[in-house]
């Protein structure tokens, strides 16, 4: 559905957390994201998701790590991103997602526009948070969705599109920064 | 509003009620809710450089190990490094106490493998759910599924087959890498708690060190690495410790600071032979004329230690010239025929003391022939063992071995007198000589020129075979009982040892006894085992692959086919379920057959299809795992507290702590086994099953199988730390540290062999400030051997090895396996590999060529126009393979060699390294009825070769190679 009305901060917080959702599990964000965007799931979608998202599984599967998208070695890029979450209070829970899935980083995502959403009206707090999501969507996240698009080719359509959405999406918040 | 942002609406209707923080990856480092850090006033950012400015520190360190078969260079102690619940990082601990100031000491142990496991276990391929076939087997199709509902499904299968068909339908594929701790315990307990089948995988590896075996009656020998220094000469034979060893092989170089030489006898000039003093190289598979020419050359230059091989080995041993067999009391006067005669100068004959080895004075005439009179009045000449064996050395004289081998006969000379003027002469072992088909006949050789000379049981002197070392509380626990407790008068395994112990049996030999049982009917609630390459051969299809072997080996008396038949038929090999019955459930369980097994394309064609369920628990998606109906996710070795066996190389106990949480939903093998058993119990009750029978009659307790696997609740799912801890708390060599200690440490010194049926054979004494030296139980103990003779034996007087004429040790050509092509495809493991869980990582895969490639010389290389890199088919009768080539300067002319461990995926094409390895059964290896050529665990089963493979290679046309080159 395609509407001209601005997106608010809160709602972008939202669908960072519906995309976040959308990469952990089959059926994930479905209670979020219009099906008009991102197809629900089929009935094979289990499969599908593993067919989409597990390179342990499948050969044409597109990895969800960002390491396996970048030259970087893993280490670096696990202490770069642990840094950035630790700069903003976060730290990783003992059973989570591994720093670099893209759940995790559009969940991190989630966390600064959600803390923008509750900012409002704090100019140097406002400041500082897009300044941040500038710069992490710039370094880690958006050439990491570029990077996932490229491989969503085959896809089931669900996942096809999700790919299609997320780096749209993200591209979009980006250019929205302009000069901060 | 956001700024300027505009143009669709993302969300779907009412999903504002979600505004909340949704973050389950997270949690406040402060101990504060999310919402409440959320609205805190966030720290300055001004560019990504403000999250470097805090000092990085780690959250903790601990001592961990790699649960993986390293075999001879297992294992390392490391530090591991941990940051919010990620492995970053390991280092070598380097904290081996070195044993004494002159020696070189084990610091730092651990190689680029390890050092990259922090990386492996973070790979793409790492499982992280449970997962269910969604399509045919092999399709790719998976689906994600929850924990209860695999298992109950598999419970439900494992039920109606133990119910259907029998308790040893079940098998449990067992690889290299079980520890012998408590995840390996808790799976032996649940096959041995249902009487299901594990196979022993040392003869599908190839593993089995057979000469050895069937000189010794035992293949565990081995030093600690302390000892080569020691030496005067080291000879690498079999082996390239310099890929293949990277932790132990500065101890062989730093020998040299004693003075020692260091020869590699190889056919390539491999990594270890550009660091001996003296290469000797040999045509692939010809060793075994290479050793007997060193033999005859100590023998016709009258260097054999006579006192040695007299006290020590059969060679005095009296043999019938009428049968070839042994004179025994049966044939003298109706006594024993376990009762052997050795004769003195003045001809008188004297039985061979069953019970030691000292001779007490008494000097047998090594070259005596005589007449004796048999009890049925008939008289016969008799000759030693010595006799026969002089006699038919004699022809490998150094000029016609050379013609065999295609070593000068002037270094077969050189190489002999550094061998004979050594004052202790050690050898490098490696598992590359089994993998021939008459590896066996190498292997009796080479350990004649170290018995010839008494070159055993003294500090750098010795030969090594095949090493093992491990905790003897295992059984314990999988037993549920304390096998110990129950080796007391009035037991039933009482009376057994103490009539053994009348007849002037060893422990040694007990314990190998009660090795040997849990093949056929194990008592004291052990788990049965089966051979898995009898296992692979007859219910996996690959001996069809065999059947044109007759052809390939040239001296077969009956088809292979027919031997193994008659074999089976005779008993003389048990095989779990027998011929006829199929396989139904295959758990692989730190295995990856499909991978391994030599033919392995016959194992999906003829086996798979017989199969109702076939589950892998791995942490990795392996070859084998992509073609099971279940995938269940182990935890990694950095996930788990548990300890692993090593080898007397490096005596001491290795354990890993868990690090941090298993990943997704990965979980320990440990847990895996004992709710696999919860599940059971929960769906037998719920079919209202009590007990079964198993297929030997013994009473499975389904109902109360949690019960038992969890000894009463004191070892639940989530107990294995404390059923490692318990395991070593029953070892009688292991339990002088505590287990909290151990864990801290990360290494312990064993301070005795124990009592372990694998470890026991070594049969030395194992100090703490000593360098560990094999067999001195029996070289100074005097104990003998666990052989017929109860001495070092080179006459097999088994019908099988008297047909073959391998009754003594001699040279036999490598066959043609595979038909008649003109290269021999060798192998061996690389730096970057050993098995397959290095082979597909990222880091691994950098330091190599990063894809499988045969490596071939230049003079056949360039006979085929093939350049480095071309892509090339390596085909036979039996299969092909597509690889590049390696053109390398330094392989012998018509050697190739196929370095192991490539994940069949790995392969362009639907070929692997094994689709032309049909790997026969050597006939004389199905040998039964024997006093000492009989099934043990790891020893005694017939092999697996490929190393004597044929096969041509031709490069791809340019249109396959640019389309395989763009795949």
């Amino acid at each position: 559905m395609v509407s001209n009305e601005p997106i608010t901060v809160l709602e972008r917080s939202i669908c960072y957390r519906g995309l976040a959702e959308a990469y952990r599990s089959p059926a994930g964000g479905v209670g979020i994201l219009d099906e008009s965007w991102i197809p629900p799931p089929s009935e094979n979608a289990k499969s599908e998701f593993l067919e989409a998202f597990a390179p342990a599984v499948s050969t044409t599967a597109c990895a969800l790590y960002q390491s396996a998208h970048s030259n970087r070695e893993q280490t670096s890029l696990y202490e770069e991103l642990i840094r950035w979450y630790d700069h903003f209070g976060l730290q990783r829970k003992a059973k989570a997602e591994l720093p670099d899935h893209v759940s995790v980083e559009l969940e991190f995502m989630h966390f600064l526009t959600y803390r923008e959403h509750v900012s409002a009206g704090d100019e140097h707090a406002l400041t500082t948070l897009r300044r941040a999501e500038k710069e992490f969507l710039t370094k880690h996240l958006h050439p990491f969705s570029v990077s996932i698009l490229g491989h969503s080719e085959t896809f089931a359509n669900r996942y096809k599109y999700l790919c299609l959405e997320h780096e749209l999406f993200v591209r979009l918040h980006l250019q929205d920064f302009g000069e901060i | 509003m956001s700024k300027g942002v505009s143009r669709r609406n993302f969300l779907k209707a009412g999903a504002l009620a979600a505004a909340s923080l949704a973050m389950p990856n997270f949690l406040a480092r402060s101990g504060v809710s999310l919402t409440a850090l959320a609205a805190e006033t966030p720290p300055d950012f001004n560019s990504s450089l403000d999250v470097y400015r805090k000092h990085w520190t780690w959250d903790k360190t601990v001592r961990g190990t790699h649960m993986i078969n390293c075999w001879y260079q297992a294992h390392c102690a490391f530090d591991v490094y941990v940051k919010d619940g990620i492995v970053f990082r390991e280092e070598q601990a380097a904290e081996y106490k070195q044993l004494r100031p002159e020696l070189p000491d084990m610091n730092p142990r651990g190689c680029q493998k390890g050092c990259s496991f922090s990386h492996r276990m973070y790979e793409t391929n790492r499982i992280k759910h449970p997962m269910r076939r969604a399509g045919g087997r092999g399709s790719g199709k998976w689906e994600q599924v929850s924990w209860d509902d695999a298992l109950n499904d598999i419970a439900d299968k494992f039920i109606d087959t133990i119910i259907k068909e029998g308790t040893d339908r079940v098998i449990w594929d067992l690889g290299p890498d079980i520890n012998i701790g408590a995840a390996n315990a808790a799976q032996a307990r649940l096959a041995q708690l249902t009487h299901s089948i594990c196979l022993d995988s040392n003869s599908s590896n190839g593993d089995g060190h057979r000469g050895a075996f069937e000189t010794f009656g035992n293949v565990y020998m081995e030093r600690s690495l302390e000892d080569y220094f020691y030496s005067d000469v080291i000879i690498i034979w079999g082996a390239n410790p310099i890929f293949t060893s990277i932790p132990n092989a500065h101890f062989f170089t730093e020998a040299r600071y004693n003075g020692t030489d260091i020869v590699c006898i190889s056919p390539d000039y491999s990594a270890s032979a550009t660091k001996a003093d003296l290469w000797v190289p040999v045509k692939p598979g010809t060793d075994a004329a290479l050793a007997l020419a060193i033999c005859w050359q100590i023998i016709d230059g009258g260097h054999v230690n006579e006192s040695f091989v007299s006290e020590q080995s059969d060679l005095p041993i009296l043999i019938r010239a009428d049968t070839g067999k042994f004179l025994t009391g049966k044939d003298l006067d109706g006594g024993l025929d376990s009762t052997f005669y050795t004769a003195g100068s003045d001809g008188k004959l004297r039985e061979v003391d069953r019970k030691s080895l000292e001779l007490e004075g008494y000097k047998a005439d090594l070259e005596a022939s005589l007449t004796v009179k048999l009890a049925d009045g008939k008289e016969v000449p008799v000759r030693t063992v010595y006799t026969l064996l002089k006699e038919r050395l004699s022809v490998y004289t150094p000029e016609a071995v050379s013609e065999m081998c295609g070593t000068a006969p002037k270094l077969i000379r050189r190489l002999a007198k550094m061998v004979i003027n050594a004052k202790a002469l050690s050898n490098v072992s490696g598992s590359s000589m089994n993998k021939y088909f008459h590896g066996n006949l190498t292997e009796r050789a080479m350990i004649l020129i170290w018995v010839l000379l008494g070159q055993m049981g003294r500090p750098g002197s010795g030969y090594s075979a095949f090493g093992f070392l491990a905790n003897d509380g295992w059984e314990d626990y999988v037993s549920g009982l304390r096998i110990k407790d129950r080796i007391t008068f009035g037991t039933e395994i009482g009376l057994d040892l103490m009539w053994d112990w009348m007849k002037g049996e060893t422990s040694e030999s007990f314990f190998k006894k009660l090795s040997t049982s849990q093949f056929t009917d194990p008592g004291g609630n052990l788990p049965i085992w089966t051979s898995s390459a009898l296992f692979w051969h007859v219910h996996g299809g690959v001996s069809e692959l065999a059947e044109q072997a007759d052809k390939w080996v040239p001296d077969l008396k009956k088809p292979v086919k027919e031997a193994l038949h008659e074999s089976l038929e005779k008993k003389w090999l048990p095989l779990q379920p027998p011929m006829g019955k199929h396989p139904r459930i295959l758990f692989h369980y730190c295995s990856n057959p499909l991978r391994s097994v030599r033919g392995s394309q016959k194992l999906t064609e003829v086996l798979w299809p017989k199969l109702s369920l076939s589950v892998a628990i791995d942490f990795r998606m392996s070859s084998t795992a992509k073609q099971a109906d279940y995938v269940l996710p182990a935890a990694a070795w950095y996930e788990v507290t548990d300890h692993k066996w090593v080898t007397p190389l490096v005596p001491y106990n290795h354990v890993t702590n868990k690090a941090v949480e298993p990943l997704g939903e990965s979980k320990p093998d440990f847990w895996i086994f004992t709710m696999l058993a919860k599940h059971i119990e929960e769906r037998a009750k719920s079919r209202g099953l009590d007990v079964v029978e198993s297929h030997m009659g013994k009473e499975i307790r389904l109902a109360n199988l949690y019960q038992d696997m969890t000894m009463d609740g004191r070892f639940g799912e989530d107990d294995l730390d404390s059923a490692a801890g318990a395991i070593l708390e029953q070892s009688s060599n292991l339990s002088h540290v505590s287990w909290e200690e151990q864990k801290e440490t990360g290494f312990v010194r064993y301070n005795s062999l124990g009592l372990s049926p694998l470890s026991i054979g070594n049969a030395g004494d194992l100090k703490n400030d000593e360098p560990f030296i094999p067999l001195t139980h029996h070289i100074d103990g005097k104990q003998p051997y666990p052989t017929q003779t109860r001495r070092i034996q080179f006459y097999l007087d088994h019908p099988l090895y008297l047909d073959h004429d391998e009754h003594l040790p001699r040279f036999k050509a490598p066959p043609s396996i595979g038909g008649d092509y003109p290269l021999i495809m060798t192998g061996g493991h690389t730096r970057w590999s050993v098995h397959s869980v290095w082979r597909d990582n990222a880091l691994m895969q950098r330091l190599n060529r990063g894809q499988p490639y045969i490596v071939m010389g230049q003079e056949d290389a360039g006979t085929r126009s093939i350049a480095d890199g071309d892509w090339v088919r390596c085909f036979n009768d039996v299969g092909e393979f597509i690889v590049r080539a390696k053109v390398i300067t330094g392989a012998q002319p018509g050697q190739t060699i196929m370095y192991h461990s490539w994940e069949n995926y790995q392969f362009a094409g639907s070929g692997d390294a094994r689709s032309v390895s049909p790997s026969p059964i050597n006939p004389v290896e199905l040998a039964g009825d024997h006093a000492h050529l009989k099934i043990g665990m790891l020893e005694g089963q017939p092999g697996c070769f490929d190393r004597d493979t044929r096969i041509e290679i031709e490069k791809l046309s340019a249109e396959d190679s640019a389309r395989l080159r763009q795949g």
